[in-house]
């Protein structure tokens, strides 16, 4: 098998894994590889294993790593479900409220600058009437530039007011996924618990791993535990 | 004649090669297989437990335009691995005694 087949099954094996999971085996074996000098159509050697097993270890782990992770889901504390139904009567109102203020204070806004948009233009015609005079005209074009204003700031306000509204909750709904994702990802990187089982299972089914008779008597420069390690 | 690799001794192993410094899977691989009968198919569960277990921290470099994941150790790694080396010492003197004739 070449290893483009090799990432391709394993990625296909993977598919129920947890996406992390799938992504941390994916870039070790890339990884590998590379280091190895694989180029995507060469063969990768047996002692590489199959993707079917490399991803069954994966899996037989994982429902295990699963557990602590589900547990702070469904340790929901008491009071917050109380809490929860007791606001509900309360909360919805109060949303609905706050939105339904918001739209008005948006209406109301563009209609006053619709208003003093109509003022202008209203001057615009009056200022052209006949026996109009020189003075009037001059005020007239004052009044139109500064109905123009107010009706320009109004909308500059509205569309300030609609925009950090949407900021707020797209704020909001990336903070939930980060919070979200970070604990997952804490969740698998702070499990406490140490199973040598799933890996002694893999080993005990594989023959071709053992190390030979001469390594009772080790080398003193690997394995010197004292001169190391204390 | 080969004696099977078990997890344990297996985590003793990459916890004694990662003390001596941070290292990277191929180099693992290198290191594990030119010294004992080992393959490359089963370095990555160990390093997943490892981390998993804390003992075993990684941490990203750059390399030649690529990506790779050095592993290092954390507090309760070197406390495992000294754990593991009394282990791996009691197991030894036992067998030495044994074969040794001592007992």
């Amino acid at each position: 098998m070449n290893r483009q087949q090799f990432m391709k099954d394993l990625k296909r094996y993977l598919k129920k894994a947890h996406p992390q999971d799938v992504q941390d085996a994916l870039e070790f074996y890339e990884e590998l590889f590379d280091d190895a000098g694989l180029r995507p159509d060469d063969t990768v050697p047996e002692s590489y294993g199959t993707p079917k097993q490399i991803a069954l270890e994966i899996l037989a782990e994982k429902t295990l790593n699963d557990d602590p992770k589900d547990n702070p889901k469904r340790m929901v504390p008491l009071w917050a479900i109380f809490v929860a139904i007791f606001a509900f009567p309360i909360g919805i109102p109060l949303i609905i409220a706050t939105l339904a203020a918001i739209f008005a204070l948006v209406v109301a806004s563009v209609a006053v600058a619709i208003g003093f948009f109509a003022v202008a233009a209203s001057l615009v015609y009056v200022m052209f009437m006949p026996g109009v005079t020189g003075a009037f005209q001059v005020m007239a074009i004052g009044a139109i530039l500064f109905s123009f204003a107010i009706a320009a700031l109004l909308f500059k306000l509205v569309a300030a007011i609609l925009r950090g509204i949407w900021r707020k909750i797209s704020q909001m709904i990336l903070d939930h996924k980060e919070k979200k994702e970070r604990a997952s990802r804490e969740s698998q990187e702070h499990d406490p618990v140490f199973r040598p089982n799933a890996q002694r299972r893999s080993a005990a089914s594989q023959p071709s791993q053992g190390f030979s008779a001469n390594h009772s008597n080790p080398d003193p420069e690997y394995y010197d535990p004292e001169e190391k390690w204390q | 004649m080969a004696f099977p690799i078990q997890a344990q001794l297996m985590d003793y192993l990459v916890l004694a090669i990662v003390h001596r410094g941070d290292t990277y899977g191929y180099e693992l691989t290198q290191t594990l297989m030119s010294l004992i009968n080992v393959s490359e198919s089963s370095l990555y569960p160990v390093l997943r437990r490892l981390k998993a277990a804390n003992y075993l921290r990684t941490y990203d470099k750059e390399i030649d335009g690529r990506n790779r994941r050095y592993y290092s150790m954390t507090t309760e790694g070197e406390r495992m691995l000294v754990k593991l080396s009394g282990d791996w010492q009691e197991f030894k003197d036992g067998i030495d005694s044994i074969v040794g004739g001592t007992v």
